[in-house]
């Protein structure tokens, strides 16, 4: 029990750090990010806590009346209840006969430790200045350049683009020969992360394959149609990897009219003067 | 902006036979070949490189 309980307290008064950072970090969609060494995070996690337990005993106090017994923390945490064990009953009648008010305590500053995190994460997500400052960087280095660095071409566009698809392309070495795996891959949730942020496969459609060797012959069919539905590309069988994102732009009626005028296509002409 | 997945894309790229014609004709493309046009159900989509696109494009794909 004298090692016991100290750990106890410790983890039960720096859940609301740890649990303001995880909510941080991933967001309500679970971002997947690169963990940070355990003694960094250790390290914010306590600091965060003892932050929210200062806020949420000064709110106890000021809104509900509730005074926090310092001294039975203290004892509970440094494991000291005397030399006889004369102090044990009263920390432990300081915990037990308020049990409510503590469940209470805890869940609320939980609560809003969870709620808070997850709040500060979608305002600094937002903002790219203030999410490259180091300490409050999520650490999703692929998921964001996959996902989100690549739109800075909305500059170019000069407008929010939307139907966009990617057309992945990697070397693969299988026994003597290079080959290049190209497929599609529809959206960003066919994307999978491993439980440290790096990238792991693509789930690609319209896949083909070719060998790297015939690029210089001009005559080679160049790429040849996997047939199924899903191809997997792992990450780490990839040599290197090329990705061009696209986009679909319907044609207006007068472009598709045109198209087929210079096919010379009068029923589909006709159709799309209709 | 993140992004996002579209349900246009989905629908016409998960089509076999559009596939297909990805296989051939975006895949297979050479400097200077023409734009792949997609087909499907009367409509026709051309696919653009998202970096090289111009704002009357962007503003298109919003159709």
């Amino acid at each position: 029990m004298d090692l016991a309980l100290p750990a106890l307290t410790v983890l039960v008064l720096a859940a609301p750090g740890f649990t303001f950072r995880q909510a941080y970090l991933r967001g309500l969609r679970g971002l997947p990010v690169r963990p940070r060494a355990f003694a960094e995070e250790v390290a914010m996690g306590l600091l965060v806590s003892a932050l929210l337990h200062t806020i949420a005993v000064a709110a106890a106090k000021y809104l509900a009346g509730i005074e926090v017994d310092f001294l039975a923390v203290g004892r509970l945490l440094s494991s000291n209840y005397g030399s006889n064990g004369e102090f044990l009953a009263p920390t432990v009648a300081a915990v037990a006969g308020h049990r409510g008010k503590v469940f209470g305590y805890f869940t609320v500053v939980l609560a809003a430790a969870f709620g808070l995190g997850v709040i500060a994460h979608g305002l600094v997500r937002r903002s790219a200045g203030v999410r490259d400052v180091w300490l409050l960087g999520f650490r999703d280095d692929w998921h964001r350049l996959l996902t989100e660095g690549v739109f800075a071409q909305e500059a170019n566009a000069g407008a929010p683009v939307s139907d966009v698809f990617a057309e992945v392309s990697a070397v693969v070495p299988m026994g003597k020969d290079d080959y290049v795996y190209r497929g599609v891959l529809l959206g960003p949730q066919n994307i999978r992360f491993d439980q440290n942020g790096e990238l792991d496969r693509f789930i690609l459609t319209a896949a083909a394959r070719r060998k790297l060797s015939d690029d210089g012959n001009p005559d080679e069919q160049r790429f040849y149609e996997i047939k199924g539905d899903l191809f997997v590309l792992r990450y780490h069988e990839t040599k290197t990897l090329n990705i061009r994102f696209l986009a679909l732009v319907e044609e207006s009626e007068s472009e598709a009219e045109g198209a087929a005028a210079e096919k010379g296509d009068p029923e589909a002409a006709t159709q799309a003067d209709d | 902006m993140a992004w996002e997945e579209s349900k246009k894309v989905r629908e016409i790229l998960g089509k076999p036979t559009v596939q297909s014609q990805l296989v051939k004709e975006l895949y297979g493309a050479r400097k200077g070949s023409k734009p792949v046009v997609l087909e499907l159900s009367g409509r026709r989509y051309r696919v653009v490189d998202v970096q090289r696109m111009g704002s009357s494009e962007a503003a298109s794909t919003k159709r």
